[in-house]
């Protein structure tokens, strides 16, 4: 079994580190735990720095966190280093989501973004 | 001024004192210590006494985040007396996220709530006190706000999850070994329909996770069994558990398969059987070797096999059940393993080896020796292996993983074990030896060598391993054995002498014959008093022209298909952005034939390449016929495969389907 999603949190943001490779055998626990993991927090940063393999339903996964982005109005971005041979597979599938090539960037994109009365777990 | 404290009068008390919830009440003071920012009114000292009756952790602070109050469980959680009016943001000495990085106080989760004027809920911090000790503890920081809703100060509770933690850690190390078990390891609901299915059961039944759970029990009972399913569930729903239950199941390909099975009932926590968990154990071995222990008894019925022997010959069976029933087959990577045990008159022994894939992609070999004989040697053996499979895939360096075996060691047992940790594409090894004889470098030319750094056995307790690092090249073969390899016939120092020199003579050979040579060689036919067990692994030069590999339609080959494909590839010069885009169109055609391939043998698929110049040309074949599905991916798999290649060609056949790719490796010819 390959490793799963490491999961954090900065400032509210939910920020999870995607396993180097993402395939058929761990793509549905990693789903369940990042969509988990988002539901408590109000944006999510996915970190693809650490990916080296990504196939059709990790992309699908991706496509599936953009609609839920749209639906929510929580702001999705994603981690990737213009060199990584992944971020080539995001540009030939259309994943739309905004990228940054560090959590430090894209923390700093979302918090400008951020709403002015932000809602905080009561 | 400043109320002055000290840690013992905090301790002298035991428990809340009730009377001080009483508000106006005199406080005594060694219960919360107060530092009036503004004057104290009666609903303040209600609140603080209040406080100070809780059983955790609580503090106080002003808007700026300066202590005014805690409570004694704060000293007592904190492991020092905060400095009131000085001490910002948090009571504790030093602060971590829990990933291990340092937090700055002002970085906390209090600092947070009070900056932004918003309670701070769901993150976990570590709190480490001056001793150093740690508790990894989940905050509670809410602002506390004026009629305005202008922050005035806040208030934080600190629970401690340090228990909770360790439960959760037990949890996921039998999770682990659970996943890694050889041993099918199923649940099910009181329906009969499967909740849960680890890898043991993918490779013991052939259906992978998602076809088994949510499928009832009974695809694995062949049509004269279904009657078993009812008795078996009865039985569990009285409570009862059921042991080591010898039958016949069927697996995804239509095959019986003998087994064990010891099924016992799941209970919730008012202890109410809510499922089944169901450990099966493929017996098909066991029960070939009692048929010919029948047979033996049949034509020697003069000399029938007193009690000791036939205790020896089930003890040795245990033992074989332990080993591992199959190396990983992976292309470019040899392997070859011997298990000999002792001669009839001696007793069985608890040598054992063991090779698995890690998540890394990398490969844990282990060998090693268990010290006593018979069943329970042979019990200890396969506790080790099992952990050592568990610790090994959670990624600890060889060094770590001894670590932890000794210390779950009970006294009296004691084992010598190498484990080492092979990089197939790199040919770095690491590896620690726990008084295991060394592991032998056969060397494509030149001489046989030893590697060095052995420390102590395993006896339980603490010790301090050592890894060691180095490199094995392309055609180097490296020898794991036993100590009966070079102690049965002669003195063990002769015996390293022999081996070394007759490995150095057939360096060049075959891994299997090379084995067999060294086994025949060192012990020829004599009577030995100890098992042997050998195990030699050697990274093969691979042909850059062509590559074939066959894997089981299970999801985990899909990263052995990768880490075979990209050493090929590299091998062959294939850089990026072909490597890539080669690696993802095979991958969606592996995946599609694991998930879509049936058939009366449809537990199989392969995958052949080609080099021919500048072009590579793949074959995923598999026995089942499937139009590229949707589910999953959204159509995507296709899409993907078509972008990334030059040629996609799904060929329907009827024996199977194959799905031919081909991608050029040079850049496209501009314009």
């Amino acid at each position: 079994m390959l490793p799963g999603v490491e999961l954090s949190n900065q400032d509210g943001i939910a920020i999870a580190t995607i396993p180097p490779e993402i395939d058929l055998s761990n793509v549905r626990e990693v789903r369940a735990r990042i969509f988990d993991h988002a539901s408590s927090s109000w944006a999510l940063v996915i970190d693809l720095s650490r990916s080296t393999y990504l196939d059709s339903k990790g992309i699908h996964l991706l496509m599936e966190l953009d609609q839920f982005s749209r639906q929510s109005q929580q702001p999705v971005r994603l981690v990737v280093v213009r060199e990584q041979p992944v971020a080539r597979l995001l540009d030939i599938a259309g994943v739309p989501i905004r990228r940054h090539e560090s959590v430090e960037l894209a923390v700093e994109d979302v918090l400008r973004d951020r709403p002015a009365f932000p809602e905080g777990p009561a | 001024m400043r109320d002055t404290h000290d840690a013992s009068a905090v301790s002298a008390g035991s428990g809340p004192d009730h009377a001080e919830l009483v508000p106006g009440a005199p406080r005594s003071s060694g219960a919360g210590i107060t530092r009036p920012l503004r004057v104290v009114g009666e609903s303040d000292r209600w609140f603080h006494d209040l406080i100070d009756s809780l059983p955790a952790a609580v503090y106080t602070t002003d808007a700026e985040g300066r202590l005014t109050h805690f409570n004694r469980a704060a000293v007592e959680f904190s492991g020092r007396v905060p400095d009131l009016g000085t001490d910002r943001w948090c009571i504790s000495w030093r602060l971590y996220y829990p990933d291990g990085r340092p937090m700055a106080h002002d970085e906390c989760p209090m600092a947070i709530a009070l900056r932004e004027n918003r309670p701070v809920r769901g993150v976990d911090i570590i709190v480490e006190r001056p001793d150093g000790t740690r508790i990894w503890c989940a905050p509670y920081p809410t602002p506390l706000r004026d009629a305005e809703g202008q922050v005035i100060g806040g208030v934080n509770m600190l629970i401690d999850l340090t228990d909770r933690k360790h439960a959760e850690g037990a949890d996921n190390r039998l999770a682990a070994i659970v996943q890694w078990s050889d041993d099918a390891i199923i649940s099910k609901d009181l329906n009969g329909v499967i909740t849960s299915w680890n890898q043991g059961a993918e490779h013991l039944f052939g259906y992978a996770a998602d076809e088994a759970i949510g499928r009832p029990v009974t695809i694995l009972f062949p049509p004269d069994r279904l009657h078993e399913e009812p008795r078996i569930l009865e039985q569990i729903r009285r409570g009862q558990a059921i042991e080591h239950y010898e039958t016949v199941r069927r697996r995804k390909d239509g095959t019986l398969v003998d087994i064990s099975l010891t099924v016992s009932p799941v209970r919730d926590d008012l202890g109410r059987v809510v499922g089944v968990s169901k450990i099966a154990r493929d017996i098909t071995e066991r029960k070939r070797a009692e048929q010919v222990l029948r047979d033996h008894e049949a034509a020697h019925r003069r000399e029938l096999e007193d009690a000791l022997q036939s205790k020896r010959r089930f003890t040795e069976i245990i033992q074989r059940s332990l080993l591992p029933d199959r190396v990983p087959q992976l292309e470019g990577v040899e392997f070859a393993a011997r298990y000999m045990p002792a001669s009839p008159d001696a007793a069985v022994g608890g040598d054992f080896y063991d090779v698995f894939e890690l998540p890394n992609g990398q490969l844990g070999l282990a060998i090693g020796d268990v010290a006593g004989q018979g069943v329970q040697a042979a019990g200890v053996m396969g506790q080790q292996r099992m952990l050592l499979r568990a610790y090994g895939h959670e990624g600890h360096p060889p060094a770590t993983v001894l670590d932890r075996l000794n210390r779950l060691l009970k006294p009296g047992e004691m084992v010598t074990l190498l484990y080492l940790v092979l990089d197939p594409i790199s040919g770095q090894m690491t590896y620690a030896n726990a008084g295991h004889p060394p592991p032998l470098v056969v060397p494509l030319g030149g001489r046989s060598s030893y590697l060095p750094g052995v420390d102590p056995p395993l006896v339980g307790g603490w010790y301090a391993y050592r890894s060691h690092e180095t490199v094995v090249a392309i055609g180097d073969a490296v020898i794991l054995y036993t100590d009966g390899l070079v102690e049965s016939t002669q003195r063990i120092d002769a015996g390293l002498a022999r081996l070394a020199q007759v490995s150095t003579e057939i360096a060049g050979s075959p891994l299997e014959g090379m084995v067999d040579a060294v086994v025949r060689k060192l012990i020829g036919g004599a009577a030995r008093r100890d098992d042997v067990a050998v195990l030699a692994v050697r990274l093969q030069p691979l042909d850059p022209g062509h590559f074939r590999i066959a894997l089981p339609t299970v999801p985990s080959s899909l990263r052995t298909l990768r880490l075979s494909l990209r050493r090929w590839l590299e091998a062959g010069g294939v850089h990026e952005p072909a490597l890539s885009d080669i690696m993802v169109a095979c991958g969606e055609a592996g995946a599609n034939a694991i998930q879509h391939a049936y058939g009366p043998d449809g537990g199989s698929f392969e995958l052949e390449a080609k080099r021919e110049n500048d072009r590579i040309i793949i074959w995923v074949r598999d026995r089942g016929a499937w139009r590229f599905p949707r589910n999953g991916d959204g159509g995507r798999g296709l899409m993907i495969m078509e972008r990334v290649m030059d040629t996609v060609n799904v060929i329907k056949n009827p024996g199977g389907t194959t799905v031919h790719l081909e991608r050029g490796l040079r850049p496209p010819a501009d314009g």
